[in-house]
């Protein structure tokens, strides 16, 4: 372990970019403690604080315009791909199109600060056909803002200190540490939540059968009114209701008949 | 969601695997959006 840190500490600019890109393209781990760490170092002298914050990025703009252009282009199948490769399946969709539908201009702006809806954020601004440019030049702003505000976060202390060139390498491995657990912990909470899901959940096949029978059953489709832009279908019969009122009406929903939920 | 309705004593909830795409890819049938699904919507 202390060998595989003293490595990266050793490659910080490939640490930087790869993570960046890693996280942007949706794997389940935060950028920020790279990029605190990447501030202490540039404080330290050990990096540079410009070439640090152009790299980090570059690798957001990647990332965010692969899922931007992979939502214009495939919808809905996209934000599946993207449910299954996060630790918040439940959420993070949900979340992301109520955040768009209030200001997509400052949702695009300050998704960055959200984790676990960050990375969808492109994804749903493509599937809501937010023009290209508009797109690039809020993602940009928003990301340096980020960037920058997250750096300095881990320059400032360390320049202050006058310690700089000890203390950033621990700041550095302190903050791969928090990564790891952060992991750790996520792939915990996915497996609790996937275990659950899969005691519960019923297969088409299961359902068309009931449906087919006659049995009585009520499906409730979840689905986000922005789902509807790609399909407006639903299965046959569902009434479409929005996810936040589910619980309020919850009380109307009968108590002898099996409900189906879906969503996207 | 469900584990949500489940808390709150509905019990016979189930979500759908694969949800709304998963039975679309089986070519299973689907519905027009009526005016009634969001009529139903409303009363319910």
């Amino acid at each position: 372990m202390k060998s595989t840190l003293h490595l990266l500490v050793s490659h910080p600019y490939l640490v930087l970019f790869v993570s960046g890109l890693l996280e942007r393209a949706g794997a389940p781990l935060l950028f920020s403690p790279v990029l605190v760490a990447a501030g202490a170092l540039a404080a330290a002298g050990q990096m540079r604080f410009d070439l640090a914050l152009w790299l980090a990025l570059i690798s957001c703009i990647l990332g965010d315009t692969l899922w931007f252009e992979l939502g214009r282009r495939k919808g809905d199948r996209v934000l599946a791909t993207l449910c299954r490769i996060s630790f918040e399946p439940d959420s993070c969709v949900r979340r992301s199109k109520l955040f768009f539908e209030k200001s997509s201009n400052r949702t695009l702006l300050f998704s960055k600060w959200l984790p676990g809806v960050s990375h969808v954020v492109p994804a749903v601004a493509g599937l809501a056909r937010v023009q290209p440019e508009r797109f690039f030049v809020m993602n940009v702003a928003g990301s340096a803002l980020w960037i920058a505000i997250m750096m300095l976060v881990g320059y400032l202390p360390v320049e202050r200190m006058h310690v700089a060139s000890a203390v950033a390498p621990v700041i550095f491995e302190a903050s791969l540490i928090v990564l790891a657990g952060n992991i750790a912990f996520k792939y915990w909470q996915r497996r609790q939540f996937l275990n659950e899901l899969y005691k519960m959940r019923i297969t088409p096949e299961e359902l068309r059968r009931l449906l087919d029978s006659g049995e009585a059953v009520v499906v409730l489709d979840l689905r986000h009114p922005l789902d509807s832009v790609s399909d407006p279908r639903t299965l046959p019969g569902a009434i479409r209701v929005l996810p936040d009122d589910v619980t309020s009406r919850a009380q109307t929903l009968p108590r002898d008949e099996e409900i189906v939920l879906y969503c996207t | 969601m469900a584990q949500k309705l489940q808390k709150l004593g509905i019990k016979r909830v189930r979500p759908l695997q694969g949800g709304f795409g998963g039975w679309k890819e089986l070519g299973y049938p689907l519905a027009e959006p009526t005016e009634l699904a969001w009529v139903t919507q409303r009363l319910i």
